[in-house]
């Protein structure tokens, strides 16, 4: 059973896998550029950003819950690190209150999620207007400018040859792995996920557990939002509008069950790769937002759609 | 299941009774009491109702502000709405306003097309109303003040015109498609002769946004490379997000020019990292909307159309921007 189970994932993550390819072989041969060192550092630098938003968005959705505010989460980070820059202080202490800001909305969600009972759409829903609206707040309106090197190194400098941004993701993605694959947190994840009661009664605490999920996810949207403001030199309270969806899709590509119990990071690392990769392709062939918008929507039913043939197989 | 439908019904029903009851009461005792301390002070207070785009832009942050200071400086009574983006809010906005009573409406429009129905209300219940900064396709307004897009657009075209070879590589970074910025400037680019006099390799829209803009000037010096000579921007938030891409890439021989004169904008052309930036002048803007308005509401003629003029700031002038 388990043996069979393990082969229908494996046979959609094949899939996937194979359309990544498909895309690079397609690619290939309609753009001499595609290939270029300069074009993947590019991709790579452009799915970072949505790539940590989705690591934490798998954790939740895998709950069976769901985090539409890490857009704004990402912009409460973003106008506190450009206030706080603008008043010259020390970097590092700005990233850690920048991300503990998110992470404080993140336990705001949790609490509310587990503790009082809220569903998750309607409690993310409220923090997620709170949120940009404290970000408007704060920064007026207006933007921060930022001029700390030390910090703009997080966007837009490079370590051992590859781009601080895309280490971030690599160190986002082990972790993350490591966290739900050999952890019994993780373990409890999937048991919350695939039955809340049955975990409960067999002595998970689940609400702990829950309200841990929404605080991961509280995390990747301070991180990102780090990483957004160093990427465009400035605090932007409008940082992360929609990014919630970029990232619910590439969950959503990635076979992760919206219901929850069922997914898996590596399903989300290629989800997010090639969204990255379609959206990097088009802007390489200069075929208009519109239509990427809809090619963008065809995926995700198409991916959705192997998702239940290659679960109908298990059956 | 049943009992639950029925009580969740009645609960709205409830709900929606509490808050007409309520808010008619709030507005016919806000109204009273209004009145009362107008006439105890001798003279009616104007109330100017405002309904801005989205006061996430900096921009149009900025016209706001000077609306609210120019409104203390009237001494009128300011009523700030913020559409925050959404053509569906103005409207209602406008309507709520007029359910207020105000005196004479400033509108900053959201969308060439949608906020047109604002117009219509405004003429319709009496009340003068004045755009500001945008334009509207619905022209039968009591008057206009600011600055049209296509102007912009012709003046920026015009610089890049100036100071590049004919036939130059460009990219070309449009606002969100359909607004009034995006529709008036492009227009400005056409009507300029810009799209002839160059060579444009690729036209698409990065919704005012830093981040999305940079993405498409990366990709961009991907593909183009070398062949690429200018990005002009629609707007300067996004000319700051292809400046970073342009940075990045190690390209500083691609000329960038946008709109706005945001500060890191005019410190980038300070900086002789980009060309041009097409500076509207903001608090010239809210506070002449505000004179108009008010001379409006109290009945005095006012001119139809009132331009502020855009201001081209270069390397040449720009610490006259710098304040």
């Amino acid at each position: 059973m388990t043996q069979k189970k393990d082969i229908g994932k494996i046979v959609r993550d094949f899939g996937l896998a194979a359309v990544v390819l498909l895309i690079i072989i397609v690619m290939s041969f309609l753009s001499e550029s595609f290939l270029t060192t300069n074009n993947i550092t590019n991709i790579l630098r452009q799915i970072s950003i949505n790539g940590v938003l989705a690591v934490g968005m798998t954790f939740v959705v895998l709950t069976g819950g769901i985090d539409l505010s890490v857009g704004s989460l990402v912009a409460v980070t973003s106008v506190i690190c450009g206030s706080l820059l603008e008043g010259e202080m020390n970097t590092f202490l700005v990233c850690i209150i920048g991300v503990a800001a998110a992470m404080a909305f993140g336990l705001l969600n949790g609490y509310l999620v587990s503790y009082v009972g809220f569903q998750p759409f309607i409690a993310t829903l409220a923090t997620m207007t709170i949120g940009r609206g404290f970000a408007m707040v704060y920064a007026d309106g207006k933007p921060y400018i930022i001029k700390d090197p030390s910090f703009i190194f997080i966007g837009q400098g490079k370590i051992a040859g590859i781009p601080t941004l895309v280490v971030i993701l690599l160190v986002i993605c082990m972790l993350g792995i490591i966290i739900l694959n050999t952890t019994t947190f993780g373990r409890y994840i999937f048991a919350i996920g695939g039955n809340k009661n049955a975990a409960r009664l067999s002595g998970v605490k689940t609400k702990k557990i829950e309200m841990l999920v929404y605080l991961l996810s509280g995390f990747c949207c301070g991180i990102v939002g780090l990483m957004l403001s160093a990427r465009i030199s400035s605090g932007q309270p409008t940082a992360g509008e929609g990014y919630e969806l970029d990232a619910i899709a590439a969950v959503a590509i990635g076979g992760t069950s919206m219901n929850g119990g069922i997914g898996s990071l590596r399903g989300t690392i290629l989800g997010f790769l090639i969204l990255g990769l379609l959206s990097n392709s088009m802007n390489l062939m200069n075929i208009d937002s519109f239509y990427q918008n809809i090619v963008k929507g065809i995926i995700i039913i198409l991916a959705v759609f192997l998702d239940m043939k290659t679960k109908g197989k298990q059956d | 299941m049943k009992k639950r439908m029925v009580g969740t019904i009645f609960a709205v029903l409830l709900a929606a009774a509490m808050t007409v009851g309520c808010s008619g009461g709030a507005d016919g005792k806000d109204s009273k009491t209004e009145k009362k301390s107008d006439s105890g002070s001798g003279k009616d207070k104007i109330t100017v109702g405002v309904t801005m785009k989205d006061n996430s832009d900096e921009f149009v942050k900025r016209i706001a502000n000077a609306i609210e200071a120019e409104g203390k400086k009237e001494d009128v009574k300011i009523l700030m709405n913020d559409a925050q983006g959404d053509v569906n809010k103005q409207v209602s906005d406008v309507e709520n306003m007029i359910a207020q009573g105000v005196d004479v409406i400033i509108l900053n429009a959201q969308d060439m097309e949608g906020s047109s129905p604002c117009v219509t209300q405004a003429k319709e219940a009496g009340i003068p109303l004045i755009v500001c900064n945008t334009d509207v396709s619905n022209t039968d307004y009591t008057g206009f003040v600011g600055c049209t897009d296509q102007e912009s657009g012709e003046m920026l075209a015009k610089w890049f015109m100036d100071n590049l070879p004919k036939g130059s590589n460009v990219c070309i970074i449009e606002g969100p498609m359909g607004q009034a910025g995006q529709v008036g400037r492009m227009e400005g680019f056409k009507s300029a002769g810009m799209l002839d006099y160059f060579n444009v390799l690729a036209t698409q829209t990065a919704n005012w946004k830093r981040d999305e803009a940079m993405t498409l000037a990366e990709d961009w010096v991907t593909t183009y490379g070398d062949k690429l000579n200018a990005i002009i921007c629609e707007n300067d938030d996004m000319a700051m997000g292809a400046l970073s891409a342009c940075k990045a890439a190690g390209r500083d021989d691609i000329v960038i020019g946008g709109v706005d004169g945001i500060d890191d904008a005019l410190e980038a052309v300070k900086n002789g990292e980009t060309g041009v930036s097409i500076v509207q002048d903001a608090e010239g803007q809210g506070t002449t909307a505000v004179e108009m308005a008010v001379k409006a509401a109290k009945g005095e003629e006012i001119p139809y159309d009132t331009r502020i003029p855009f201001k081209e700031c270069t390397s040449d002038n720009v610490d006259e921007f710098l304040k």
